[in-house]
């Protein structure tokens, strides 16, 4: 097992989509890359654990498709927009757009960059170490297949007793390639899975 | 029966509850929902409107008032109320119109586009959700002047309605669509038609050359109606009307061909789908619309202007076939008609002079266009044509929808990182849509017991929304200064 370095990343986002080996990470917004993983954003869709009139969430029957509550925090409110078009009009408001994570709660977010994986890495999310240092954890699902596509959906909680503004189109992880070992026979690119292709966290959908 | 200030302080308290019911409606509707920044706009007018008009009734009803200016108070409280009937009909619509429930980044760039087009001038167009199966563009003048009235005779600080706020409403089911929501870019045509001031000049030539045709034909010697004024007034009507509207239609089409490409008439043979089947429809003119067919013969010509006609043949042979069939379709062959009835009468005169009349009136439309294809060739000069952009990037936005990836960022052959413009992913979204589907299909595997329909349905979907995504992505490149 060995992990794939700036150097190769880059090299992988430059080849062609027909080869299994090649990498996406749309959009780039800048030097986001370390020496051996790259950084990706918060995006802009939330799914909230909200106080809701369901009565109990029982997975395997049916989907429950409005639990966690779809929340949109869109980037265009972020400090640009909102000193450029009208600070005055939104006294009050927060100039960056954030959601507020409360103590000890939970929400489900996703990457603001859409990802492709190759057919020969998996890959790891990490928390930034930054966030961890204000007990800020993420994702309890970090392993991403092969030939996995989508924005990756990021479990944020806050582990903390004070409630953090999490801002959208910072960088809030890290993302770690990790070549396969042995003969690898994943040539041909394959969608599978029920969340492949999200451009946001979706709502679970268990299947018996 | 109250005395006439009773009537005012009833009146005026049924419309404070009003003002009351409809505050505590948008401020509990817009709980923890996020608006764009021009619906934003437009709910704070509607608060501000409810402010002003709570403070003026307060102060108007709470003091004794001798008859006559009881009467007056009464006649203010009917225009206030005017007014707020038409903020009524918005308020919902509006709460409705968070950025989870409008074609979001669609919408951002209409308004990026119209503020282009109309520099210096900021347009906000407010994007809500209709309870028709339809699109279009809600006409404000009425409203406008409403206030405009309200502040001049009643409420000296009522909030006039901003000029540059245009409404333009598409089917509320739609929302997560990318790809049929290109009409909207019709509808913004509407808005920008509007400030073009064309309208009072077709409808003053209308006029002139209507007045002419009547007289050149002898209509009223003909006819010899009870009372000619009317006669003449509801002939007027009805052909100011119809091609009034007519024209508005024309030109919102070629702006949208024009701005946006071939997407533009792809999503409207889309919408073609849902609304009907009836082929005899294409060819009628109706009270408000062009027939289709007619509007296709337009979109060819432009199409085939702006260097669309090769990849439209090449991508979509049906389509292109269809636009050329409708190329060849003439007035002087008779190969349109017109749906409605004109105010001549019954007679067997009569007859004769609805025909001429309605070839007359298709000889004027023709100019009419002719005029609208003028106006825009000058408006658009330094538009640039979208298929520039397209040509470069559209076999790269093509590959990436075959791989189920959003193409936001793609890379050339030289390796040279590019991000396409919205039209680009629109045009070729679109055109992936309606025949590359396949491909993609091709690489997915689903779970058994997953029917082909139903992997064609999701991932339909999947295309809208990596196409929404790309359109996003565009915005907060441009945002970020990396395009």
């Amino acid at each position: 097992m060995s992990v794939l370095s700036r150097k190769e990343i880059k090299d992988r986002l430059e080849k062609p989509l027909t080869d299994f080996k090649s990498i996406v990470i749309t959009p780039l917004l800048g030097d986001t890359f370390d020496h051996d993983s790259i950084d990706l954003r918060l995006g802009c869709y939330f799914r909230v654990p909200a106080v809701s009139t369901i009565e109990c969430v029982k997975p395997y029957q049916g989907t429950v498709e409005h639990y966690p509550e779809l929340v949109h925090k869109p980037y265009s409110r972020g400090i640009k927009e909102g000193v450029k078009k009208g600070a005055k009009e939104r006294e009050g408001d927060n100039a960056e757009s954030t959601i507020i994570l409360q103590p000890h709660h939970a929400v489900l977010a996703s990457t603001l960059e859409y990802i492709k994986m190759p057919g020969d890495v998996s890959g790891q999310i990490l928390t930034k170490s930054s966030w961890a240092r204000i007990f800020i954890s993420i994702a309890s699902a970090p392993w991403i297949h092969p030939f996995y596509r989508g924005c990756l959906t990021l479990e944020v909680s806050n582990l903390g007793n004070v409630p953090v503004a999490l801002p959208v189109g910072k960088p809030m992880a890290q993302l770690v390639f990790i070549k396969l070992e042995g003969q690898i026979k994943l040539e041909k690119d394959v969608i599978e899975g029920s969340y492949a292709g999200a451009v946001m966290p979706e709502a679970p959908k268990f299947k018996a | 029966m109250p005395d006439l200030d009773d009537q005012v302080r009833n009146a005026g308290v049924r419309i404070l509850r009003l003002c009351k019911d409809l505050s505590e409606f948008i401020l509990s509707g817009q709980a923890r929902k996020t608006y764009l920044y021009e619906t934003e706009i437009f709910l704070k007018h509607i608060k501000k409107s409810l402010k002003a008009i709570d403070k003026f009734i307060r102060r108007s009803i709470n003091k004794k008032m001798a008859p006559p200016l009881a009467k007056a108070k009464l006649k203010e409280l009917d225009l206030i109320r005017e007014v707020l009937s038409w903020l009524y009909t918005f308020v919902k619509e509006a709460i409705d119109a968070d950025t989870l429930s409008i074609p979001y980044s669609l919408t951002i760039f209409l308004n990026h586009t119209a503020t282009e087009l109309q520099k210096p001038d900021k347009v906000s167009l407010v994007v809500l959700g209709s309870s028709d199966l339809m699109y279009y563009k809600y006409n404000l003048t009425r409203l406008r002047d409403l206030t405009k009235k309200l502040k001049k005779d009643v409420i000296q600080n009522y909030p006039v309605l901003p000029e540059n706020i245009g409404i333009l409403k598409f089917p509320y089911s739609s929302a997560q669509e990318a790809l049929v929501n290109c009409i909207l870019f019709h509808e913004m045509g509407h808005y920008i038609y509007e400030k073009t001031g064309l309208q009072r000049d077709f409808y003053n030539s209308i006029n002139d050359n209507l007045r002419a045709f009547i007289q050149d034909n002898k209509i009223i010697e003909k006819l010899k109606p009870k009372d000619p004024d009317l006669a003449c007034n509801k002939l007027f009507i009805y052909v100011g009307g119809l091609m009034l509207s007519w024209g508005d239609e024309m030109f919102a089409d070629i702006f949208a061909i024009r701005v946006l490409g071939s997407a533009f008439h792809s999503a409207c043979l889309e919408m073609e789908q849902i609304l009907s089947t009836d082929i005899k429809r294409n060819k009628t003119f109706s009270r408000t619309h062009p027939a289709d067919d007619f509007r296709f013969k337009v979109h060819a010509k432009w199409l085939s202007d702006g260097g669309w006609d090769e990849i439209i043949k090449k991508r979509t042979p049906l389509i292109f076939d269809r636009l050329k069939d409708c190329e060849t379709l003439r007035f002087k062959n008779k190969d349109f008609s017109i749906s409605c009835e004109p105010p001549l009468g019954e007679s067997d005169e009569s007859k004769d002079l609805k025909e001429k009349l309605h070839t007359w009136m298709f000889k004027e439309f023709g100019q009419m266009v002719i005029r609208i294809e003028e106006e825009l060739s000058t408006k658009l000069e330094d538009f640039e044509n979208p298929i520039n952009d397209f040509k470069k990037n559209d076999s790269l936005v093509t590959a990436c929808l075959e791989h189920g990836i959003v193409p936001s960022t793609v890379y050339n052959e030289k390796k040279e990182r590019c991000h396409p413009r919205p039209t680009t992913i629109l045009n070729s979204g679109f055109f992936f849509y309606l025949g590359g589907m396949v491909e993609l299909l091709k690489k997915v595997e689903v779970k058994r017991g997953v029917s082909r329909i139903d992997k064609r349905m999701n991932y339909e979907k999947r295309l809208n929304q990596w196409l929404a995504k790309a359109i996003e992505d565009w915005q907060i490149l441009l945002e970020e200064g990396k395009l």
